[in-house]
């Protein structure tokens, strides 16, 4: 098999890689309402519901970079900036990985003490994901 | 932050050496601070230590993590264990290497994000009969990039 380097996933929002991740995280997931009934044969039975995406991510923070820093992934949430193309791949240019309309839904920073500080975040799709 | 993977372990040393150097003073006494193991004999010293680390960085840069250790030798007490010649030795350099909470030693082509004081040990031994060394070895964890 070809497996692939988790280093080399990462986030782009539009051109910007999401700058000094450690690690990055794409869920999708549909709701499964229940569809059982006495017809079921007493085996539990559903229909696809609702399908969402989201991404998250965490890193050392760092202010300064080419791409998308975590400062400004803050500053897009308190401007309510619209939401971006986001790419889940291996590089801005690649032929794989997925994309889709994404909000930067949360953001947060810590400062341990004596330590490395770190951000985490996470961007919730706005409609539906594709395969690239 | 740095995107080519390089050692620091001699950036580093010289970092520490740097501050030490020709200032660990004590009532007029200028004691030495060596990078390696002296040559010559001398009985009340400070070496800078054995230094671990690994990598802690990001998928952008490299970021090392881990530890470094300040060794005060003392010699200077045939057939005794007083260790107040180390121990002012070792509070000299430590009020040297950490002038602050957040204080950070300077390196020569890379940035120091922390300094921070951890364990610290001490070790008597009888080197020959009658003749004991004090080593008084504090640890300090950092990262850099």
């Amino acid at each position: 098999m070809a497996k692939v380097n988790g280093t080399v996933m990462t986030i782009y929002s539009g051109a910007d890689v999401i700058m000094w991740t450690k690690n990055c995280t794409l869920n999708v997931e549909q709701d499964l309402p229940d569809g059982t009934t006495k017809d079921s044969l007493g085996w539990e039975e559903h229909i696809n519901g609702v399908r969402r995406w989201s991404i998250d991510f965490d890193g050392a923070f760092d202010v300064s970079g080419s791409g998308m820093t975590p400062n400004e992934l803050i500053a897009i949430i308190i401007a309510r900036t619209a939401d971006a193309t986001v790419k889940f791949g291996t590089s801005a240019a690649a032929a794989t990985g997925w994309t889709g309309l994404a909000t930067v839904k949360n953001m947060s920073i810590s400062g341990a003490m004596e330590d490395v500080a770190t951000f985490s975040g996470s961007l919730t799709g706005n409609g539906a994901i594709t395969a690239i | 932050m740095s995107a080519t993977h390089l050692h620091i372990h001699q950036a580093l040393t010289q970092a520490i050496y740097t501050v030490l150097n020709k200032k660990v003073v004590i009532s007029g006494v200028t004691y030495p601070v060596y990078k390696e193991l002296p040559t010559v004999p001398i009985t009340t010293y400070v070496r800078i230590g054995n230094i671990i680390d690994s990598d802690n960085g990001t998928k952008d840069d490299f970021v090392y993590a881990g530890s470094v250790n300040i060794n005060v030798v003392d010699e200077s007490h045939p057939g005794q264990t007083d260790k107040t010649i180390a121990y002012s030795v070792m509070n000299k350099v430590r009020s040297l290497l950490k002038t602050s909470r957040s204080n950070v030693i300077t390196m020569t082509g890379f940035t120091m994000i922390h300094f921070t004081p951890d364990v610290s040990n001490e070790i008597i031994e009888e080197v020959k009969k009658g003749f004991a060394k004090i080593q008084l070895i504090d640890t300090y964890r950092f990262n850099i990039e």
